[in-house]
């Protein structure tokens, strides 16, 4: 009897003894703590940050918490118990974040925090983050003047992202206040909430198509809606080219390589872009710079910009989604 | 005179659910006449299809008093594969359907493996395939998103005379799923095994290869609703599926499934996807305030399932009075 | 002395999930030795606790035969309403009474929530499944709703419920130690345990037996309403922030999955609070151990499965052998 429960015992510690020791390296190692990976640009960014980490020699860390706030703050803890000398943290959301920054101040280990700013505190940290509001105001205030340039009336839709996300509610108030000035063309018909999934947007634009068929002016709070958007615009027949009797008029924010791929092909009008390059380069910079105790200013602004058809070839060069979608075969991405 | 007023309140029980149906379309057809148009009926049927025929393939399971927590991972390791072979393997469309359904019968087996021939409990099998399931998925993708040719989304929105694929699908898994349940001896045992396993074993009924046929029908189940995901969405994104295990086996319950066994039915698994599916889909169309909705479904729900376990109630005690005045 | 090694020997025997956890530790601390630091061992102690507050609660529902479904809707809505209550113009912001209020509404939230569910499932026969997630959407919906998804800060003092310590032992793990022992000595020595047990075992039998059946189902959601909203303090204090979309609904296999690798069934009748802290040692290590080894993300949720499925088998060779011999 004593034989049989000493048997995975042994298994288990044989095991131990064959995965080896690692003995520690004198490279710096930096913690990236991500909220989540469910979209091309949280993707884009991760592998941004590692590709810069690399460059610069440099060991990553991954950690993802699957959109749990609680489990984002364990990892923290967990990444701060192997010493790790910095961290980047993309966060749930702008409070939340606030014990993490205390937890890394404690250990004095330099903290960045990547895409959502955190809410006044006094911890000391930097924030690289783009301005969500800013962005998608003058994104859709392009579409808007498109809109009137054709001289006709417009019925608006707008995809919303997850209510509870601090960049879904700048995105939608940009949208709200780009399009007020213009509320004698342009009348807001439908607002699709999608809490970031691509099912529920699917379901929410066809109902919304059913009902106002006659909606032509659309806003995607994020282009990982596009598919869904596309997949209902065509079962409805309106998926049509910029020029094109009946097209609708489009726009997206992330600048993700489909986006690109419309872009090109003439169905997107305008795309509201973050820039990953810039933002991964500056928070790796930020955490080096920290590490050697130099001052680094507690905010880094990524000015973003909008993209659109009269300046696809100049902006093309900085919009992240378009290298991603140059490297692959682009056929692959069109729709 | 007392029988006829016995037989009213007892038609009016017995069809307890049709009046709740009748009143919800009621309700968001005064609001919005639209929402009363055939297009959108076929509408609700083709966005619950999905969430249907997976709920169909849990009933199976809950039929043996077990679970499948699995079903939103499967469908999405399917839709991983498919979209892999298609896009990076230069499969054709069909191949990448027939290994999405490989895909779910294999994930379905080993399931049924470890509770039919280890005697594990369903919960913590499936909650590991859970987590195994939507890994290996993510890994294949390495959480990319995928956009698909647009075949796939010429699958979900062909018409064979005038109804859309999906919910041709889901008539014959319904079908199926009905036919197997009521006519074969299978169901008869399915319902057996649940309502006493032991009783069934001694009745010479093969309990293991029963439990393990149900995983695999549920696993099958799930890659159609994966198919009919990624047909309609023609991309694959990495949470596909995630958390779908609730809203199935919601659909299950609220369809007359039993958690513990014995007690559901297959079309009873689509009215319940359906119900759902109609509340979410009329408050989109009355365009309701965005952060009522989870509230309305949830409110909803608890009606329905209130409605359902007075009338249980109520038709018991009926039966007793009645049988209570016929013997003596 | 015999005896006392007997019962060890027992105890092993009986857990096999002790056995996989510390199997776990001696596989992760040669490659990673800070498993066993200080700083970690508090992370993962803290974990635990957390974790417990939910199993301890969802236990008692399961010994019902119940479920509860509502743990992360309950939890939103007790913490957006504790932190408004913080942040009130009432003239006690900022004093221990402050403090004191908003942890008193947040626990009737938890306590009302489940004698709802108590009711619904005693009372009017409905089932716990769909009771519980019809819950789970419309209180997360009303906390959604109520705060327009908005988050709202605590209080310094709040924040020292889950920051502050005696005796140099956090706070919370006084608390969730005590709760345990509540709970432990409620479930093995008590009237209502031995009645949480037989209506597990069988309505039916309890129903002669002349057990209130009624009041013991009301009893377990409330108790496991009141736990959530133990939990929801927790978070909101750990967090700084009281938010509608404090928890994943994930939360719940954990907690589940933490009972039922610890002995408790769903079927009811069965479990026992030794078995469930061990459950939960188990999830909230291999969770520790996995982010310590800073795996790939999918290889992190990968190996999480297989540990799980490691564990029930462990599980299932056990009985075996008892039932061998």
């Amino acid at each position: 009897m004593l034989r049989n429960w000493h048997l995975p015992f042994v298994v288990v510690l044989g095991f131990g003894l064959l995965s080896g020791c690692s003995e520690p390296s004198e490279q710096l190692r930096v913690g990236v703590a991500f909220e989540t990976l469910q979209t091309e640009y949280w993707v884009a960014s991760i592998e941004a940050i590692e590709a810069e980490l690399r460059r610069r020699n440099i060991e990553m860390i991954e950690a993802v918490a699957d959109n749990d706030a609680n489990r984002q703050l364990d990892q923290i803890h967990i990444l701060i118990a192997r010493g790790v000398d910095g961290i980047i943290v993309s966060p749930k959301d702008s409070m939340t974040v606030i014990p993490m920054i205390k937890a890394a101040n404690r250990a004095d280990i330099p903290i960045v925090i990547y895409n959502r700013p955190p809410a006044d505190n006094d911890g000391k940290s930097v924030t690289v983050v783009a301005d969500n509001y800013k962005i998608a105001r003058a994104t859709v205030e392009y579409m808007a003047e498109c809109a009137v340039k054709t001289g006709r009336k417009y019925k608006a839709m707008i995809l919303i992202g997850d209510l509870g996300d601090i960049n879904a509610i700048g995105r939608r108030d940009g949208f709200d206040d780009a399009l007020r000035p213009y509320s004698d063309t342009i009348e807001v018909v439908a607002r699709v909430p999608t809490e970031w999934s691509q099912d529920k947007a699917l379901s929410g634009v066809t109902n919304a198509l059913q009902v106002n068929p006659d909606i032509n002016f659309i806003f995607a709070s994020t282009d990982f809606l596009f598919p869904p958007l596309i997949s209902a615009l065509r079962t409805a027949g309106k998926y049509k080219k910029i020029g094109e009797e009946g097209h609708v008029l489009l726009g997206g924010f992330d600048g993700d390589p489909l986006a690109y791929s419309m872009l090109v092909e003439g169905y997107l009008d305008a795309d509201g872009v973050q820039d990953v390059y810039f933002d991964s380069a500056a928070s790796v910079d930020a955490v080096v710079r920290m590490h050697q105790n130099q001052i680094v200013e507690s905010i880094i602004r990524d000015p973003g910009f909008v993209i659109h058809q009269d300046n696809l070839e100049e902006k093309a060069g900085q919009m992240w989604g378009a290298q991603i979608a140059r490297s692959k075969d682009l056929t692959r991405l069109q729709l | 005179m007392r029988l006829s007023g016995w037989n009213v309140s007892n038609l009016g029980l017995t069809y307890a659910p049709v009046l709740l149906y009748a009143g919800v379309i009621g309700t968001f057809g005064i609001l919005s006449p639209s929402f009363l148009s055939t297009e959108n009926f076929l509408n609700i049927f083709v966005q619950c299809s999905a969430v249907a025929i997976v709920a169909i393939g849990m009933t199976f399971v809950l039929l043996t008093a077990g679970i499948d927590l699995s079903v939103g991972s499967i469908m999405f390791l399917c839709s991983a594969i498919a979209g892999t072979s298609v896009l990076h393997g230069e499969f054709p469309v069909a191949l990448a359907l027939l290994f999405m359904v490989i895909g779910g019968l294999f994930c379905g087996a080993v399931n049924g493996y470890f509770v039919a021939r280890k005697g594990m409990a369903p919960f913590i099998v499936t909650l590991s395939m859970l987590f195994v399931a939507r890994g290996s998925g993510l890994w294949i993708t390495q959480t990319r998103s995928m956009n698909l040719p647009d075949t796939f989304r010429q699958l979900a929105t062909t018409r064979l005379l005038g109804i859309p694929v999906p919910v041709l699908v889901l008539a014959v898994v319904v079908i199926t799923a009905h036919l197997i349940l009521t006519r074969t001896v299978f169901g008869r045992q399915l319902y057996a095994v649940g309502n006493n396993p032991h009783a069934a074993e001694r009745a010479g009924i093969d309990v293991p290869n029963t439990l393990m046929a149900v995983y695999i029908i549920s696993g099958a189940c799930a890659s159609i609703g994966g198919m009919i995901t990624l047909a309609q969405l023609a991309a694959v994104s990495p949470n596909l599926g995630q958390g779908r295990e609730l809203d199935v086996i919601a659909a299950a319950v609220l369809g007359g499934a039993s958690l513990f066994g014995g007690r559901g039915t297959a079309f009873g698994a689509v009215l319940g996807a359906v119900l759902v599916e109609t509340v979410r889909n009329g408050m989109n169309v009355i365009d309701a305030d965005p952060y009522v909705y989870p509230v309305i479904i949830g409110l909803i729900i608890f009606a329905a399932v209130l409605l359902d376990s007075t009338r249980h109630r109520q038709l018991a005690k009926l039966r007793r009075r009645k049988i209570r005045t016929e013997t003596s | 002395m015999r005896g006392n090694i007997g019962h060890i020997q027992l105890f092993l025997r009986d857990y096999p999930v002790l056995w996989l956890s510390l199997g776990l530790v001696l596989l992760v601390v040669p490659i990673r030795p800070e498993i066993l630091s200080p700083l970690n061992l508090e992370t993962l102690v803290l974990a635990v606790a957390l974790l417990l507050v939910l199993s301890l609660g969802q236990s008692f529902v399961l010994i019902t035969a119940g479920i509860d479904l509502s743990l992360p809707a309950v939890m939103s809505l007790a913490s957006v309403v504790g932190a408004s209550c913080l942040a009130g113009d009432s003239g006690l912001t900022g004093t221990p009474v402050s403090v004191f209020t908003a942890i008193l509404a947040m626990l009737l939230i938890g306590l009302a929530i489940g004698f709802l569910h108590g009711f619904s499932v005693a009372y009017l026969r409905m089932p716990a499944f769909l009771v519980t997630l019809a819950s789970l959407l419309w209180v997360g919906g009303v906390a959604v709703w109520y705060t327009e998804s908005k988050r709202i800060p605590v209080t310094e003092e709040f924040i020292q419920v889950w920051y502050g310590r005696l005796l140099g032992i956090p706070l919370p793990v006084w608390t969730v130690a005590i709760l345990a022992v509540l709970a432990h000595l409620l479930l093995s020595n008590t009237v209502m345990g031995k009645r949480l047990y037989a209506v597990g075992h069988g309505l039916q039998t309890s129903l002669v037996s002349g057990v209130p059946i009624g009041r013991t189902i009301v009893f377990a959601y409330m108790a496991s309403g009141l736990c959530a909203s133990i939990a929801a303090v927790f978070y909101t204090a750990r967090l700084h922030t009281g938010s509608p979309e404090l928890v994943e609904n994930e939360v719940l296999l954990d907690c589940i999955g933490a009972a039922v690798i610890g002995g408790t069934s769903l079927f009811g009748g069965k479990g026992k609070v030794i078995g469930i802290v061990m459950g939960v040692v188990f999830i909230a290590l291999v969770g520790n151990c996995l982010n310590m080894l800073g795996l790939r993300y999918w290889h992190v949720i990968m190996v999480k499965g297989g540990v799980i499925l490691l564990a029930a088998v462990l599980d299932t060779f056990q009985t075996r052998w008892s039932g061998a011999e």
